[in-house]
Parts: C-alpha cells; structure tokens; sequence
C-alpha cells in the first residue's frame, strides 16, 4: 500500500524544477530532502528561495555524491539535457526516477539507453517513469484512454499548437532559435529546434501502436511554414514581411503501410497576416481519433471568469511527472511506462 | 503473441445491444455465441439481422437459461434498467458481466446490491464491471486521467450538452416527455427525464472524489431553466413563447468538509435563439473543468468534416466504452471492477484494416 509521504529530490532547478519544489511543499504527500543544482553558484541556496516561495529548510547541493547519500524514495530528474549515467547512478542508489524529459517508452532508437537503464533499476530494486505533456500525456495516454470509446480506429492525430502571443512574453525569446523571423529559405537550410525533436516523440507514437497491438515500422517528417504578409510586431521581437511567422511540423508514424499515429506540431505568433492563413487558433492540444464514430478531444487552459493566466503548459509538463511519482515508488523494479503504471490516481491534490 | 478470442453473449438487442452484435461481427477478437431476447418476434431471428447487417448464424432467443448454460467469457448486459438478480444470476453461471446500465462504482447507497455481485461474483469465479460515456467516462475516468497534470483540484465541473437544434430531429417525439414547451411551474411541479439519474451520476463523482483521496458525503440537486423568448418552432413541436426551452441540471457533489468538490451539469436545450438565459458552451458534448492550479479542461465531441459541427455520439461512444473493457475484465481476478481496478484498458482488436 503506499505511503502517507514520500521522500523526494529535486534534480536540477530551472522552470520546471522550480514548479515541483513548490508542488513538493505545498503537498503534504512528499517531502522535500534534497535539491540539486547543476550551477556550484546556485549550491548552499534555500530550495524555497529559488522557487520563489519560503524557505523549505532544504539547501541546494552540487555535490552528487551527497545526493546519492541521501535516503530518499525518489528522484524528480529534470535537467535541461538528460544524462543516462546519472539516472542509472540515481537508480543504483536505490532512489526511484521519474523524468518529464527525454525518455518516454523503450524504441530502438534509445534501445541502448533503456538497456543501461533496465539495468541500473535491476540492480538498485528502483523504477523509472517518463511522463510529461507532450511527450508523455497528450500524445500518448491521452489516445490511449480515448480508444476506449471507438469502435474502430483508423488513425490517431494529435495537434500541439502554440500560439505565442497566448505565453507569458519570456517564451517570445525563444522565436529566432525556433526559425521565426527568418527567411523561409534559410529555413530550410538550416536544422530548426524540432528537426531532431522526432525521435523523441516517436516513444509516444510507439507506446499507442504497442498498446493496440501494433508495430510503428518507420516515421516520416515534413515541415511547412507560413510567412508573414507584412511587418509583424511582437512585444520586443518584429517578424519582418516574408518571413517564417508559423510552423507546421508532421510526424507520420507508419503501421503496415498506413500512417497510424501522425503528430503535428503547429506553432504561429498569431492567426493574421500570415500566408498560407492557417489560423491555428489558440494555444491547445487536440486529440483527433479518425474512425468510427470520428472523435475529437481538446486539452486547453480553463478560461474561468476574472482570471486570464499564460498557457499552462510548463505546469502540465511538470506535474505530468510528478503525480505518477507514489505510484512508481510502488511498481516492480524497472522501466514503467503508461502501459503498466495502471491507472494513476495523485495523492494530495485537493487540499 | 497469439490472439485470444472471447467468447460472448449479447443480453437484449435494443440500440446498445445492436451496436455491440455489429462490434463483435466486426472484431476478430469477439466470437458472437449468443443473444439473449425478451419479445417473441425477436425470437430465433438471427442476430445479423436484428442489427441491421448480414446474417451471423447466431439466433436471438428468449430461453436464458439455454445461454446461461453455454460455455462463454461474458455478457455484454444492455437492458433498458439493471436487474441486480439477473446480473447476479449471469455471473455465477460463470460469465464475467460488462454494463452500460447501473452499478458503476459502489457507494453506500447500493451497498447492499452490490454486496450480492460480489458474492456472485466470488461464487461463479467471474468479474463485472459498468461503465458507459457519462456515467463511466467522461465524468469519471477523465477528470481523474486530467488531474494527473495539475497541482492543485478545487473543483471538478463536469458538463453535458446535447443541443437538440444540431439535427437531432428524432428527439422530437421525446420533447414534451422531457419538459419542453410547458411552463417553468409545471416543469418543476412533476419529475423530469434526469429525477432518478442522480443515483447513477452520485457513483462517477464518488469515484472520482475517493480516486483523488476524499469522500462525497452528500450530493444536491437544483435545475435551472430557458425559457422562449418567443414562439420557438422545433421540427413539428412548438415550443410557446414563456415556456421552457432549455433545462440545466446541477448536481454538486460536497466532500466531508461541505465543499463542493464534483459538480456535474447537464444542459439540454432545443438551440441557443430566442432563449434566457442562453447555455452556450460552443460545439462540444462534454466539457470537463478542473478549478485549480492551472485550471485546466477537456471538450469532447464528434470530429465531423463540413459543417463544421461536432456532433456527439453517445450510444456509440457508451457501448464501446464498455465493450472496450471486456477482455481487461474476463482477465482480472473475480469481483467488482472499478477504473482503478482495470488500470489503462488497452482495447484489443479495434485497430483493424
């Protein structure tokens, strides 16, 4: 049976750190006993203070091998970049780790990582979970949960659109990395910020066909953008006339020569003035079940009255992870993933 | 991995039980054995034929217990009301029970009801578990599925709409049953089509309340209504001007401390035109809201190509949500089945061609 409190650590303290230490101490479900920084600057600090709450009683540290020492029932891991051996390090310390970043569901791809993980959870009786929005929930238990209802399923599409002008303004500093404001041929030419981003997202595709008894044989991408019709200003960036003013990324992952799982990822700085006039619309997901009956599945922001709040998703990324932590302290030793975790029921959320 | 076939009988033929004998036709995963009837017209037709499709060379008959004493998995159990007995009587002939039609989670109320399925459970060494789209879905398995990316639940809303004016022609014939076209004082004065499904919907908010760790203690009722602005012609039903032209259905699930933790909505309404006040929630079915950090919701609808109008699929939609579930539930250890039971049910066969 579980725990009245599991004892976790926080790994790392950027934007989705800082979100799972405040969960962590508003939820009387975990405890807090460890922090890491990956920045020696940040080391010594209150993890309360980072997060922009009160102090927690609990100093951030740089030192692995102090984390390592800690008696703790699990890991939050969410660095900006993953390393394999730190989490098999975690795992053989007898911690459990749950991730928003990077691994999802064993495919070949990471065939090499997983092994190395499977091992690591072996060897130190602990569990590793990745879950997040996307990947991990919107495109993956999300269909899966809404097969249930279909009497027969074609193909699953799962949109992620982004709307920039729906995020708080620090995401706007992310449009030139992403090939905004670029010419569309310099576009092309060059990787974009989701060139790679595939792969990573293909562990979603593969845990919906497995789950349904399928096999994903290979994935093809295609990428289209629509450029601005004129000057286009944006709090502190212009998308000059002719430039990449959205971007529409296709990730068609192929089952006996059909596409069975396609996902897109559409991001715009808004739904004017753009040629093709693809008008996204705003900020949300949407889960589209083709067959019979054809069914469709918005995830959004709730717009409640008096409260306009920036798309949540960093929060959904966070917490996606987070609540499954009682439960994969619970599971067997070794990979979990949605297929096996069971159905997750968060311990601590209305308080 | 082989592919484990599941052997079931299909209890009555109405529309659920039509859509399940074309389900398990269809799906290489189900073998129709049997289809149990209650009129003598139906009886020893073939089951194809009561569905609407080709023959199956299964015939519909009215003797039960003949297929209670076939060798099958489960029953797919559709009458118009549950039979406690019958249920009971089904599951310790030793066929696992999956239902659209009542007992979706045990509550105090129906203690005792549920006391006798588990026992015939535990006794024919079988398993039953009821769900549908709402109660069993949408008010149930998703809010607990959406809470999984928040920090904090407030509150969970859970809303039907069913906007008769999106062609629902055939609803016509049910509008005066309904309440519609007759004043609010007359609407309130009698029971209306939603009285006794409080029972039911009480169940999804329990559930959904003791997934996130809390308990309903009590739950309340209160119903809202439309009324014409002027003389609405719905189909060949007239709704006067001043009488009731769309209804909305509260019910407010209260945890131990008298919060209000689970409010389901239902709003039936014959449009969005000359009507106050208006319930607009746009072209969606089911909306689930949970108030809280970030408040976060879900629409659920039809995905429909030209007009642009989503439109909702309930009998579908509860058949298979059920259906889904049947060979999760032959295999699971005998006893009531709850969404937590079950786990993520990975419904077999349904991705074919």
């Amino acid at each position: 049976m579980s725990k009245s409190s599991y004892r976790v650590i926080q790994w790392a303290t950027g934007r989705l750190g800082k979100i799972a230490i405040r969960h962590f101490t508003e939820n009387p479900a975990f405890t807090l006993v460890g922090a890491y920084v990956s920045n020696p600057e940040k080391a010594g600090k209150d993890a309360g203070e980072i997060a922009g709450i009160a102090p927690t009683g609990v100093l951030t540290t740089n030192d692995v091998d102090a984390i390592l020492a800690l008696d703790a029932d699990c890991v939050f891991y969410s660095p900006a970049r993953s390393d394999v051996e730190v989490i098999c390090r975690l795992l053989r310390s007898g911690k459990n780790v749950v991730t928003s970043t990077s691994f999802f569901y064993p495919t070949d791809d990471f065939r090499a990582q997983y092994d190395q993980i499977e091992a690591a959870c072996r060897e130190g009786g602990t569990s590793f979970h990745g879950g997040g929005i996307h990947p991990g929930y919107a495109g993956d238990l999300l269909p899966l949960t809404l097969t249930r209802i279909m009497n027969r399923l074609d193909k699953v599409e799962v949109h992620e659109i982004v709307n920039f002008l729906d995020e708080d303004t620090e995401a706007l500093e992310h449009l030139p990395l992403m090939g905004f404001a670029i010419d569309p041929k310099e576009f092309e030419s060059r990787p974009n910020l989701l060139s790679g981003a595939y792969k990573i997202f293909a562990q979603s595709q593969a845990m919906i066909a497995e789950g349904l008894g399928r096999k994903i044989d290979n994935v093809t991408t295609r990428v289209e953008v629509a450029t601005a019709t004129k000057d286009i200003a944006l709090p502190g960036a212009l998308i000059p006339k002719g430039t990449v003013a959205a971007q529409r990324h296709e990730w068609t992952a192929w089952s006996e020569g059909k596409p069975l799982v396609v996902f897109y990822a559409c991001y715009t700085i808004g739904n004017e003035d753009m040629e093709p006039d693809w008008r996204f619309g705003k900020t949300r997901y949407r889960v589209i079940m083709a067959g019979d009956p054809p069914t469709e599945l918005v995830l959004q922001g709730a717009e409640l009255p008096g409260e306009h709040l920036p798309h949540p998703g960093y929060t959904w990324t966070a917490m996606g992870g987070v609540t499954a932590i009682p439960a994969v302290c619970e599971a067997p030793p070794g990979v979990v993933s949605h297929l096996n975790v069971g159905l997750v029921r968060p311990l601590g959320l209305v308080r | 991995m082989a592919q484990q076939k599941y052997r079931v009988i299909q209890w009555t033929t109405g529309t659920l039980g039509k859509i399940g004998i074309r389900h398990f036709v269809d799906n290489p995963v189900y073998d129709l054995v049997g289809v149990a009837a209650f009129s003598a017209d139906k009886d020893g037709k073939d089951a194809g034929e009561l569905a609407g499709v080709a023959p199956v060379g299964v015939n519909a008959t009215t003797d039960l217990d003949a297929l209670l004493a076939m060798d099958a998995d489960c029953v797919f159990y559709t009458p118009q009301q549950a039979n406690v007995d019958e249920i009971c009587r089904i599951l310790r002939a030793g066929k696992n029970v999956a239902s659209p039609t009542g007992y979706f989670y045990p509550t105090t109320t129906k203690a005792e009801d549920y006391a006798k399925i588990e026992a015939a459970c535990q006794e024919g060494g079988t398993s039953y578990h009821g769900s549908g789209i709402h109660p069993g879905f949408v008010g149930d398995l998703i809010p607990l599925v959406l809470s999984r990316i928040t920090s904090r639940v407030d509150k969970v809303q859970v809303y039907e709409l069913v906007n008769f004016g999106h062609s629902l022609a055939g609803a016509v014939k049910y509008m005066h049953s309904m309440g519609f076209g007759v004043t609010e004082a007359e609407f309130r004065a009698r029971p209306n089509v939603l009285t006794d499904s409080i029972q039911f919907f009480a169940e999804s908010m329990a559930q959904v309340a003791e997934g996130l760790g809390r308990k309903i203690a009590r739950v309340s009722d209160e119903i809202e209504v439309g009324l014409a602005t002027k003389d609405i012609q719905f189909y060949d039903f007239t709704i006067p001007a001043g009488t009731v032209a769309a209804q909305h259905h509260i019910w407010t699930g209260m945890d131990e401390d008298g919060k209000p933790l689970v409010v389901f909505h239902a709003i039936y309404t014959v449009g969005y035109d000359n009507i106050e006040p208006v319930w607009n929630l746009g072209d969606i079915h089911y909306k689930v809201v949970i108030e809280g950090d970030p408040s976060s919701e879900m629409l659920l609808s039809g995905h429909d190509g030209a007009d642009g109008i989503g439109r909702p699929y309930g009998y579908v939609w509860t058949a298979m949500a059920v259906v889904n579930a049947i060979p999760a539930i032959c295999d699971a250890p005998p006893g009531v089945l709850t969404h937590a039971d079950l786990g993520l049910v990975r419904p077999r066969g349904v991705v074919r061609g």
